[in-house]
């Protein structure tokens, strides 16, 4: 599984909806799901399934306006 | 990590804080308006078991967004620590993440608080204690 498939899971678990109604280009003004906490809640759940820590600074530095946008912390 | 409070989202404080007391509760402060985070706290106990209770004020507020999905509910649970930006450190490791820097709290003494979360404990604050506690 790609980064980008695991990303659309994750958002699709912690939004609690159908992964298969999200894209990467998903955004806030599309769901009321996706909103600040899942923000949080997400970026959370990607440390642990990529392994990695997100600085406060690129957390910070990157806005989130739509799935994609998540990539840009893990580059 | 000792528990200092449990944060109470509310919807009208002189509503709650009747409600509360009428569980027991007392009040120990008077309501006090967070500026930065644009939200109205007041501190009450139950026999050594404090609350806070907040307000959101405006669509500005810190937890608009989170009240508009949760509604009234309690949504964090704040510890004291010796050291806030030690302790932001060690949680870091353990895969806690800033929600919120750390600032001053009106409410508290304007001592300095953080907001983290982590999947498997939610919201949590961090209080820097005082040199007695």
């Amino acid at each position: 599984m790609n980064n980008e498939t695991k990303l659309l899971e994750i958002c699709a678990e912690i939004m609690g909806i159908d992964v298969g109604t999200l894209s990467l280009e998903t955004s806030r003004d599309d769901l009321g799901e996706f909103d600040s906490l899942s923000v949080i809640q997400i970026i959370a759940e990607m440390e642990e399934q990529f392994d990695c820590t997100i600085s406060e600074e690129t957390i910070e530095n990157v806005a989130i306006n739509k799935i994609a946008d998540f990539m840009q912390l893990i580059k | 990590m000792k528990v200092h409070h449990f944060g109470y989202l509310i919807k009208n404080m002189e509503q709650a804080i009747n409600s509360f007391k009428e569980l027991g509760y007392t009040a120990v402060s008077e309501s006090v308006y967070d500026n930065n985070r644009k939200i109205n706290i007041c501190f009450l106990d139950n026999n050594g078991t404090m609350v806070e209770l907040i307000e959101p004020v405006s669509e500005e507020s810190t937890v608009s967004g989170l009240f508009k999905k949760i509604g009234v509910a309690p949504y964090h649970i704040c510890y004291i620590v010796p050291d806030l930006d030690k302790a932001i450190s060690e949680l870091r490791i353990r895969r806690y993440i800033i929600t919120a820097k750390a600032m001053e709290a009106p409410a508290l003494e304007n001592r300095r608080v953080a907001f983290m979360y982590n999947k498997n404990v939610g919201l949590i604050e961090l209080l820097e204690e005082k040199k007695h506690e």
